[in-house]
């Protein structure tokens, strides 16, 4: 089993079905969907072997932990490599990632799309280089799955996006695109300046990288950044926009409107964490000095994201935006977590990125369900669907529950770790989290009782409730909210190592357990 | 008691009810009414067997041998500096039996108080699986031995609150009820986390038993044992409907009757006093944070029993009794007499959820009208309602060897113990103050309502309630009359079953707050105790018996001020609502409106517009003539010299 390329395999599996799907014919769109379903199921089927073999699996040595490691040479005259590799916490997103896109293939299945040949290969074709960002230990290679990723969401957009896709989709494949050329100046500027000359980070962590002198403004002689400062900052205003972190979020809420609900399920669902696991993967690896000076300004802007979008949620009335803005918030928390720089802060962020997947994508499918039935997205005019569909009250009662953090249920495990971990740091950024807290209990009420309870209204009446197909997409996202709040220990069991590691680049002191 | 029997017990006692949500919830519309009353009812008493095994069992025990906890499977285990480490761990002991006791027992009659409400309804298989539920919580809530178990059970309980308030919910008025309870629960959920977070980073656990154990981190009457004691407190404040966090629990009787019987008189409002006296450890090394508790508690009674002496909503009055009574309850722990408090509890839940529920039978009786004013003369038409509700108002109103005066008596006997200084007394004062006003308004209800003549033509028709909405009055109206009797009796050194019992919990550390118990000044407190009492009940009696004033006329002759806060509540809903709800509303919507369109994407949406308009005038720059090319060319040659002579060197 050793011998099998299984980190390869999860890549070329949907990209390879992505080419088979062209053997097809257009109008075989049973196989079509057949197919697309098959490959992201035999993803999820693997990253769940690959997990449960994990723990057995003896981990490299080098400065980060990995396991089921793969290297090849890539471009040998730039020196990069096909390196491969996870660990603790990439192991959980990619999980995350096979899980939302077999949900999204499976969301797909349930309806007809026009172009669905052409369709289904683009959502191929995002797995394929959504699971390599997560996968590559090359910096290069990361950068090309990275900026990969862009070009099929593009076409997704662009062709099947509702109204206001135009304008959205420009703006976010842009402001992405700007980030990450950032980050590539950065990335050559590591590789010219790591003694082994190399893109691999592996090789760049092992011979530690020197600041290099602050550069003096001419003539005014004031200090600025440090060299490595300024590639520490593209890198994270690269993961920042991607995450997005306020004020780098207005492509956000636009595009989720204008996105299609099976695109959602996985846009909102991984790809807004793959900056979260940016930040951790190489923010935190390549500049654990720079992260730790800065860590009280990006927590305070890990804090205006939670309370930001908190009220921008609390005061929209469309459903899509009210969620994108919800989201805004819970991924300010995941950022918060990350920031803390503690082992709790972490481990709760790496816990969050998952929950966060889960539950942003049933509070998506929920949101498509009641806009497919009473063709609004207004919270204005809709209300009193308890009656008409008890089984989506049901679902979108826990989902609501999880959303707001609700003891028991999966996101306070996450919110309750990231939370101490923001403690550590400073005691007002967890009360003023807190306070985002309480606001989200606030607007996830506002937006399920507004749907749920109160007098019908003439958009509502006669509504049918969930299809068998629609429940049994929603039932093990709910499910797994209600485990994951009873149970969280597996996932951590997991990767508490890996952010163990994390830490003590940053702290070595923190290592030292029984610190009194 | 070994720890495997224990786990046997846990796992009994917390899955009756959960089975009978999940089985109501989801059979419960197949099968019917009949399946659901009894999945409903069986499961909870069922539950209730349980917990007499568990009394049984901690009674049995040898002394030092009461309590035990169990793990049933590890929560989390995250290790590293903090040692972040927490499991499903459930204690059964002194204090937790004696609550799974009054939750199971007094839950176990209101369910089938509820057959009998719920019997038009067509909701009533979610009713059943929303109550089951929320018994299965509280009784997570009592059990729990970890804080984190601890918090979870704490918000279950608001979660079946919140249902259960908005169980109507084609109700606007109910459904904003049930918003307002749950984000005030939320308000302290997180005051307890941030309690459990200054815990975990200077004990390194949450484990109960093991944060009672590690004192030392937390140096007597210091900053951070205050601190945590206070956030505590706020927790308890939210959930018991206390100062300042109380305004829900009025608006949370637009449930159905038997919920508020349940759980905004007999169960949830008083897992506040459950904290504070399971924290009675932390509490005790923090004589600040036990003052300002006891303020608080006293507080909330007066002002609690002064508006319900001119509410006009019987519900609504038997709320803000329920408010008063509890802040003796917080009075009581917070001064340190644990047991008093809990005693009061326990008693408090048998007259109250009676209370209710005989209040619950009128407002069938009459229709669902809910106005005292409208009501009268039902003493003769609902002969054992009435007798019921007549016992219930003696022991709330603390009669002479009913119930609650008992309990009350006790209570307020531990005022006069506690010290130093002139607080203690001024609070017990107060206290007397508030027995006075408890027969007033206890009485002034019933008065109104039984006595004197109907005051609609529906009130000469109303007939008696069926069995399954009797037969719990009237055992919860024989109880309220004789439960206390073999229990304790408020004197030092006679009877105290009930204090012996929770002795192994409390035992290990005592209150700087109390003084020891001296007979003769017992004696007396219990003396002006009763007297308060019987002045109120007698001038209710006065004010409201046959005469049938205006209900709230007699606040009339007071200073004009008085009435007017009462009436209104002291305003709380205004002030929140200008001083938080609209601000925060105000915030948001110029978010939305103003800094989203005009800051947040101001910018980025400029830089797009001025990379336009450089590349617009650059293009200007392409005139096709070689002598602009070559004076550019020329410029930038000079420029680049002068860098690299003067600067670049």
């Amino acid at each position: 089993m050793n011998h099998i390329p299984w980190l390869t395999l999860l890549i070329v599996l949907p990209a390879g079905a992505a080419i088979l799907l062209q053997l097809v014919p257009r109008r075989l769109t049973a196989v079509i969907k057949g197919l697309t379903i098959f490959a992201t199921l035999a993803g999820a089927v693997i990253v769940t072997l690959l997990l449960l073999w994990m723990p057995g699996n003896k981990a490299t040595n080098g400065p980060l932990p990995l396991h089921f490691q793969e290297t090849h040479a890539w471009l040998p005259a730039l020196n990069a490599t096909y390196h491969l590799g996870i660990d603790g916490i990439s192991a959980w997103l990619l999980a995350l990632n096979a899980g939302v896109f077999l949900l999204g293939a499976l969301a797909i299945a349930r309806k007809s799309t026009d172009r669905l040949r052409f369709y289904c290969t683009l959502v191929l074709l995002t797995e394929a280089a959504t699971t390599g960002v997560l996968l590559s230990i090359d910096l290069l290679l990361f950068y090309m799955f990275w900026e990969g990723m862009l070009v099929p969401l593009y076409v997704l957009l662009s062709n099947w996006g509702g109204v206001k896709r135009g304008p959205a989709t420009l703006k976010f494949i842009v402001y992405t695109v700007a980030g990450s050329l950032l980050m590539l100046v950065a990335i050559i500027y590591l590789y010219v300046q790591s003694p082994s000359g190399s893109f691999d980070l592996e090789s760049i962590l092992a011979q530690p990288i020197s600041s290099g002198s602050a550069f003096v403004i001419p003539l005014i002689h004031v200090t600025t950044f440090t060299p490595k400062e300024l590639a520490f900052i593209c890198f994270a205003l690269a993961f920042a926009i991607k995450i997005p972190i306020v004020p780098f979020h207005t492509w956000l809420p636009d595009l989720y409107e204008a996105c299609p609900p099976a695109v959602l399920v996985f846009f909102a669902g991984v790809v807004s964490k793959l900056g979260a696991y940016g930040f951790i993967r190489f923010a935190l690896t390549l500049f654990p000095g720079e992260m730790e000076k800065y860590r009280f300004v990006l927590a305070a802007f890990a804090v205006l994201s939670i309370i930001y979008g908190a009220l921008m949620a609390l005061s929209e009335r469309d459903l899509k935006r009210i969620v994108a803005y919800a989201s805004i918030s819970h991924l300010g928390f995941i950022a918060l977590g990350i920031f803390s720089l503690t082992d709790n802060g972490i481990n709760g962020a790496v816990i969050q990125i998952i929950n966060h997947g889960i539950i942003i994508s049933a509070l998506f499918l929920i949101v498509g369900y009641v806009e497919a039935r009473t063709g609004t997205r207004d919270l204005g005019e809709l209300s009193g669907l308890e009656r008409r569909m008890p089984w989506l009250y049901f679902f979108f009662l826990v989902a609501t529950l999880a959303g707001l953090g609700m003891p028991g249920m999966n996101s306070f495990v996450g919110e309750f770790t990231i939370m101490l971990g923001a403690f550590q740091l400073n005691w007002v950024y967890a009360v003023l989290a807190g306070g985002g807290v309480i606001l989200a209990a606030w607007y996830m009420l506002r937006l399920h009782q507004g749907l749920m309870h109160d007098p019908p209204k003439p958009r509502t009446e006669g509504v049918r409730d969930l299809r068998i197909g629609e429940g049994l997409l929603l039932a093990p996202l709910v499910a797994m909210m209600i485990f994951i709040g009873l149970y969280p220990k597996p996932i951590t069991d997991v990767s508490t190592g890996s952010v163990n590691t994390y830490v003590s680049l940053i702290q070595p002191a923190a290592s030292n357990p029984g610190t009194q | 008691m070994n720890v495997s029997t224990a786990s046997i017990l846990v796992l009994l006692v917390l899955l009756f009810p959960l089975a009978g949500a999940a089985l109501n919830g989801l059979l419960g519309p197949v099968f019917g009414r009949r399946f659901v009353n009894i999945a409903g009812t069986v499961s909870i008493f069922a539950s209730f067997l349980v917990a007499c095994l568990v009394l049984a069992t901690v009674v049995g025990a040898p002394s030092g041998h009461g309590a035990i906890t169990v793990r049933l499977w590890d929560w989390i285990n995250l290790g590293g500096g903090t040692n972040l480490s927490v499991g499903m761990d459930f204690t059964l002991d002194a204090l937790s039996a004696l609550m799974l006791m009054v939750i199971t027992g007094v839950g176990f009659l209101i369910h089938v108080y509820s057959v009998g409400y719920m019997e038009h309804d067509t909701g009533f298989a979610r009713f059943f699986s929303y109550m089951n539920f929320f018994i299965f919580s509280m009784l997570t809530l009592v059990l729990a031995a970890d804080l984190v178990i601890l918090i979870i059970g704490w918000a279950l309980v608001a979660l079946s609150s919140y249902l259960l308030i908005g169980f109507w919910h084609d109700r606007p008025t109910a459904v904003a009820a049930a918003r307002k309870a749950f984000i005030t629960q939320v308000i302290g959920d997180v005051a307890l986390v941030i309690a459990a977070f200054l815990i975990v980073l200077n004990t390194h656990t949450l484990s109960l038993p093991n944060i009672f154990a590690r004192t030392q981190a937390f140096p007597a009457g210091g900053a951070l044992v205050t601190g945590v004691c206070v956030l505590l407190a706020i927790g308890a404040f939210a959930k018991s409907a206390q100062f300042p966090l109380h305004t829900w629990l009025p608006d949370a009787m637009e449930g159905p009757t038997p919920v508020s019987a349940l759980i905004h008189a007999a169960t949830m409002v008083t897992a506040g006093v459950y904290l504070i006296a399971r924290f009675h450890v932390l509490f005790n090394l923090a004589p600040v944070a036990e003052g300002m508790v006891a303020c608080v508690g006293m507080g909330t009674a007066v002002m609690a029993g002064i508006i319900a002496l001119s509410q006009i909503d019987i519900k609504r009055v038997i709320a803000y009794s329920t408010m008063s009574q509890i802040g003796l309850m917080i009075y009581a722990v917070g001064i340190g007499a644990y047991s008093a408090g809990m005693f009061h509890f326990a008693m408090h839940a048998v007259f109250k959820a009676l209370l209710f529920m005989a209040a619950g039978n009128v407002i069938h009786a009459l229709h669902d009208e809910q106005d005292i004013r409208l009501m009268g003369g039902l003493h003769a038409r609902m002969r054992w309602t009435h007798l019921a509700f007549a016992a219930g108002s003696f022991a709330l109103g603390g009669f002479f060897l009913f119930s609650g005066w008992f309990s009350k008596e006790d209570l307020l006997g531990f005022g006069t113990l506690s010290g130093p200084g002139p607080a203690p007394w001024i609070l017990y004062a107060v206290g007397v103050g508030v027995n006075v006003l408890t027969g007033l308004y206890a009485f002034r209800l019933y008065f109104t309502v039984f006595q004197g003549e109907p005051q609609t033509a529906r009130g000469f028709g109303v007939k008696e309630a069926g069995y399954p909405m009797l037969i719990p009055v009237v055992i919860l109206g024989a109880l309220s009359v004789i439960v206390a009797w073999p229990l304790q009796f408020p004197l030092p050194n006679t009877l105290h079953v009930f204090s012996d019992f929770l002795s192994p919990v409390f035992a290990g550390s005592q209150s700087p707050l109390l003084h020891d118990p001296s007979f003769g000044l017992a004696l007396v407190a219990l003396v002006i105790g009763s007297a308060a009492s019987l002045l109120g009940i007698g001038l209710a009696m006065r004010l409201w018996y046959e005469h049938r004033p205006d209900p709230q006329v007699v606040l009339a002759s007071l200073p004009r001020v008085i009435p007017l806060l009462s009436y209104n509540k002291f305003y709380f809903d205004e002030i929140y609502d200008r001083a938080l709800v609209q601000p925060v509303r105000a915030v948001a919507r110029t978010a939305r409106r103003v800094v989203e369109p005009d800051v947040m994407d101001s910018w980025v949406q400029g830089i797009g517009e001025l990379l336009r308009g450089f590349s617009l005038d650059l293009r200007l720059v392409q005139t096709g003539l070689i002598r602009d090319y070559a004076s550019i060319f020329t410029v930038f040659a000079v420029v680049l010299v002068v860098v690299w002579v003067f600067i670049a060197r």
